[in-house]
């Protein structure tokens, strides 16, 4: 590697306003503590003798741990029992991601058992095998992203199979939201996850008019730009992914107010270590490289459709979000986590690596080593799958039509 | 429960994501599992159902079998009677909220208790006081508190409480978000007499720590839908800012930031040759976000 390689403009650990004295509080105080935390791996990386050759894609590290999860986890996770649709797609995307072919015995016991989480009444997945757990949006989306993923014909029947168009509008308030299962919550997770699911499985028809479900979703959009769960709750990196990309699917992202959503989204990047943080104010952590990172694909296409970025373009600081990724989340043993100091786990080695992947489909990375992205599979924003699968999928319940 | 017999989960010939699971957690699971499919709603299933929770406080499942449980078995009940079940599950629902602060469904239960009690704000905001005592940015409580403003009301309180905890706190974004929700139910957001006063508001907090991003962005959000020509005290503070020496880094890219939009408002093409040469220092001081400079620049 050259030297050419430490002429970016930016640079990792620059101080930041938690230093500059004002009004100290817990929340300077936790930030310049994550700060010392993310110094210390940086230094470790960019010691004179190591330079950034020490730093690099544990490629095979990660496939080996999502591999292990894959089967069996340890009673940590019992937390998740009641998410275990989503396990399957942490685990199956990030080896996705990482140009990981999952066997054909694997791919069939995944299958399978997705399909024993099938609710054969109300339609929809639940998050464990039926019964004992009713359909839920989150395990639904989950499962539909897993079946995609792995793409193969078993897993586009058993789509067909969900009974997801009934599921779906069942789901459906008459304000256009959506409820997360029957009888529970309402934010913009739940109008994502259908719009997504609906348009994966080609049920968009079927599950309409959507006209009040944009409408809803815009007016969670809140005065500092980003969006909240619902009307009025503030300003969230989860949240405002959910809502822009069930906005761009559904045509009306243009309507979001821009130039706040803009100037929000770049001010949730982190200057210290590169990373992004969900909310104003909060600390860094892995997962909003995707839930930040993963809406600049989506608002800069728009920016380009209108003429007002040109193509190939990008607003964010790709290689400054890699240099987090890889630099300050990266667990040696394989696995990323949230931050320096906290464990490794399958949720956020799954929306880290996807954050990594959006940031590896920059059309320029100065200053990145080739290694770091190398390999990478490049995945659609919006559904948060590889690409191709993506394709593959919409085209085939296209033609089922 | 000698007379159900335990249904074990069936993860099929070759299981995945098989979670090595704690002692107890699958017989309780079992017996839940049973109860599910014969649908017996009786103070036992509820009792079941609160075992489940302690294992697993996001089962989504165990916590809407309590609501339909406690639903069927007062079908007939007197009022006062089914009103001291749902304050009894008000109780359960603090008692497993204080551990499960992040869960969804806990706050969701709670939601649905209050609903049916039908009782006034006082209670239900103190006790998300308690808990943003501990945790001042938990983002369920904050939801929940407005959920409780819209429904029960107490708006009169807030606007003090939300304050106490920016004096705290200058960088709890939460609490100026509701300050903002608080004005946009209880006072008219198009007055301009309004807008600077929420000025000044967001002004003496910027004057404090001019780098804190909140105060900043609240300000925006109040005067951008009224244009920023027409609050020109937005405009004095970040030229007073930038004339100073108190602002350095972060604060001063905020002022400079703000002023690009100000500048670049009116069309005028001597201010907007100034935004223009802002967005060029700015890409120098914020060299992180050079390429949305860059963009900026070009859409003066
Ligand atoms: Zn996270």
């Amino acid at each position: 590697m050259s030297d050419a390689d430490y002429q970016r403009r930016w640079q990792p650990g620059v101080e930041t306003d938690a230093r500059d004295g004002g009004a100290p509080s817990d929340t300077t105080e936790e930030q310049i503590a994550t700060e010392e935390a993310c110094q210390r791996c940086i230094d470790e990386i960019c010691d004179p003798e190591l330079r950034r050759e020490a730093a690099s894609l544990l490629t095979r590290e990660h496939r080996t741990y999502c591999a292990s999860g894959l089967w069996r986890l340890s009673a940590g996770y019992a937390s998740l029992d009641a998410s275990r649709p989503w396990l399957c797609y942490w685990i199956v995307h990030s080896l996705s991601i990482l140009g990981t072919r999952i066997d054909a015995a694997a791919a069939d016991a995944v299958i399978n058992f997705i399909g024993r989480c099938r609710d054969p009444d109300c339609g929809g997945f639940c998050g464990g095998p039926y019964p004992g757990q009713m359909a839920h949006l989150a395990p639904t989306y989950a499962a539909v992203n897993t079946l995609v993923t792995i793409g193969t014909p078993a897993a586009f029947e058993l789509i067909k199979g969900a009974k997801l168009g009934s599921f779906l509008r069942a789901m459906r308030r008459e304000d256009g939201a959506f409820t997360m299962h029957h009888d529970g919550e309402v934010d913009v997770r739940g109008a994502y996850c259908a719009i997504a699911v609906a348009t994966l499985s080609g049920e968009v028809e079927a599950t309409g008019p959507w006209e009040d479900t944009a409408n809803w979703i815009l007016g969670c959009q809140t005065y500092e730009g980003g969006v909240g769960a619902t009307p009025g709750e503030e300003a969230h990196g989860g949240y405002t992914f959910c809502g822009l990309a069930a906005l761009s699917l559904l045509g009306a992202a243009h309507r979001l107010r821009l130039p706040p959503l803009v100037r929000w989204l770049v001010g949730r990047q982190m200057a210290h270590a590169g990373g992004f943080q969900g909310r104003t104010n909060k600390l860094v952590d892995s997962c909003y490289s995707f839930w930040q990172g993963g809406a600049f694909p989506l608002v800069q296409s728009l920016l380009q459709s209108r003429g007002e970025l040109a193509p190939g373009g990008a607003i964010y600081n790709a290689p400054a979000l890699l240099d987090y990724l890889i630099v300050c989340a990266q667990v040696a043993q394989g696995g990323l986590r949230d931050k320096p100091g906290k464990g490794r786990d399958y949720y956020h080695t799954c929306y880290a690596l996807s954050g990594l992947a959006v940031a590896a489909s920059a059309s320029e990375l100065p200053g990145v080593p080739e290694g770091w992205v190398n390999g990478v599979r490049l995945i659609n924003p919006i559904f948060n799958v590889v690409n191709d699968k993506v394709e593959a999928a919409l085209e085939h319940f296209r033609a089922a039509e | 429960f000698s007379d159900l017999e335990p249904l074990p989960q069936d993860d099929g010939p070759v299981p995945v994501v098989r979670i090595a699971y704690p002692d107890g957690f699958e017989e309780v699971m079992s017996y839940f599992r049973r109860v599910v499919v014969t649908g017996e709603c009786s103070q036992r299933t509820l009792q079941l159902s609160a075992e489940v929770i302690a294992h697993n406080a996001a089962n989504y499942t165990a916590w809407q079998y309590r609501r339909r449980c406690l639903e069927a078995m007062h079908s007939g009940s007197s009022n006062a009677a089914r009103e001291q079940a749902w304050r009894e599950e008000l109780a359960f629902c603090t008692a497993r909220g204080r551990e499960n602060l992040k869960n969804y469904q806990v706050w969701f239960h709670r939601r649905s208790c209050l609903a049916r009690l039908g009782s006034g704000p006082e209670a239900e905001l103190e006790f998300v006081a308690e808990i943003l005592r501990d945790d001042s940015k938990n983002y369920h409580a904050w939801g929940h508190r407005q959920w409780v403003l819209s429904s029960c009301g107490g708006w009169e309180g807030e606007a003090a409480f939300v304050e106490g905890l920016l004096e705290e706190d200058a960088r709890n974004n939460s609490a100026w978000n509701q300050r903002y929700f608080l004005l946009q139910h209880t006072a008219d957001l198009s007055s301009l007499s309004v807008a600077e006063g929420e000025v000044d508001f967001a002004a003496r907090f910027i004057a404090a720590a001019p780098g804190n991003p909140s105060p900043w962005n609240y300000l925006r959000g109040v005067v951008e839908p009224l244009g920023y020509s027409a609050v020109p005290r937005v405009r004095l503070l970040c030229e007073g800012l930038l004339a100073g020496d108190a602002a350095s880094g972060a604060g001063r890219v905020a002022a400079m930031s703000l002023l690009v939009d100000v500048l670049d408002e009116g069309g005028d093409p001597a201010e907007q040759e100034r935004a223009r040469s802002l967005c060029d220092s700015l890409e120098d001081l914020d060299s992180l976000r050079e390429a949305y400079w860059q963009w900026r620049r070009s859409r003066v």
